[in-house]
């Protein structure tokens, strides 16, 4: 008889994705739904399948900072993005990079 | 990234208290700063601008010419550029043995070949190109991909190109870091963009 399995294994920490987290300031108030700004503005610019690989989170946001996590790989491309994001959130800084999200806090 | 810089037009200079300036520009990473002040006659170069003082940044006056005849005209020691946007302009220009930078080989239709490159290779003529053009609708998409061409021909025939803003407001500025990502998709490597972005670029001091 198989037994049915119930609960997912625990994925190797090899095989997860490394993750990297920006914190960003902008100078226009954006008071609509910011995830899907980001989102939206990615797959624009660099397509669906780079979008699903990415792995954009929006941690937390503020009306003018967000804590944005992204899989190490894809750093650039969303840094390239965020170009493309002047008439949404005007001016933006990425004030930080760092591989965790506590050394944000 | 050391020594980064910025081309910047005297409207924000003007707009701006110099303390609201020198945190935006430490945020974003940039310590030196050319400030221009297009020049669209001959007349316009016997007037002075001065720069507000700053003891973070590094302020520079440099000058932009609308036309290639009024570099003969120009006898001061700051930086200039000529503005091109046109086929007659590019080739003067980068045939020009006196105009050291070539700003903005951009158009509608493509206006930059080999030749050009070759002629800016030649005379040691610099491009300039101004990357708020690729954010800007509605020629974003034509902008990028002639950007795209023209700096391949430059890295090709071994031309010094040069990526700056042009800002007149603060959303025109962009982070280096930024900077550093979008130059990636140009197909350039990655100690080739950090010279791009180096003063180096612009005075030939490294």
């Amino acid at each position: 008889m198989v037994k049915l399995k119930k609960k997912l294994n625990v994925i190797r920490p090899t095989l997860r994705h490394k993750k990297i987290y920006f914190m960003l300031e902008f100078t226009k108030e954006y008071s609509n739904n910011l995830s899907n700004l980001f989102l939206k503005n990615y797959q624009n610019i660099f397509g669906l399948f780079s979008l699903v690989n990415a792995n954009i989170t929006l941690m937390k946001s503020t009306k003018n900072t967000a804590i944005v996590r992204i899989n190490k790989d894809y750093k650039d491309s969303f840094l390239t993005s965020i170009f493309y994001l002047k008439q949404d959130l005007g001016l933006v800084y990425v004030t930080k990079q760092v591989s965790t999200l506590k050394s944000l806090e | 990234m050391k020594n980064t810089f910025d081309f910047v037009m005297d409207d924000l200079i003007e707009k701006y208290s110099i303390e609201d300036l020198e945190e935006t520009f430490t945020k974003l990473n940039i310590k030196n700063i050319y400030v221009f002040r297009e020049i669209s006659k001959k007349e316009d170069l016997e007037k002075d601008f001065i720069l507000p003082k700053s003891k973070i940044l590094k302020l520079k006056k440099a000058y932009l010419l609308k036309e290639p005849s009024l570099a003969h005209f120009y006898k001061k020691k700051e930086l200039f550029l000529v503005i091109s946007q046109s086929l007659k302009n590019n080739t003067v220009i980068s045939t020009s043995k006196n105009i050291p930078f070539l700003y903005n080989p951009l158009s509608d239709k493509l206006i930059f070949d080999e030749q050009n490159a070759r002629s800016c290779f030649q005379h040691k003529v610099k491009v300039i190109f101004n990357y708020n053009l690729l954010r800007d609708k509605p020629l974003q998409n034509k902008y990028l991909k002639q950007n795209l061409f023209i700096v391949n021909l430059l890295k090709i025939h071994l031309v010094d190109f040069i990526f700056a803003s042009f800002a007149k407001t603060k959303e025109d500025l962009v982070s280096r870091d930024v900077l550093f990502s979008l130059l990636k998709n140009f197909d350039l490597e990655e100690s080739f963009i950090l010279k791009i972005l180096s003063k180096g670029m612009v005075d030939n001091k490294w």
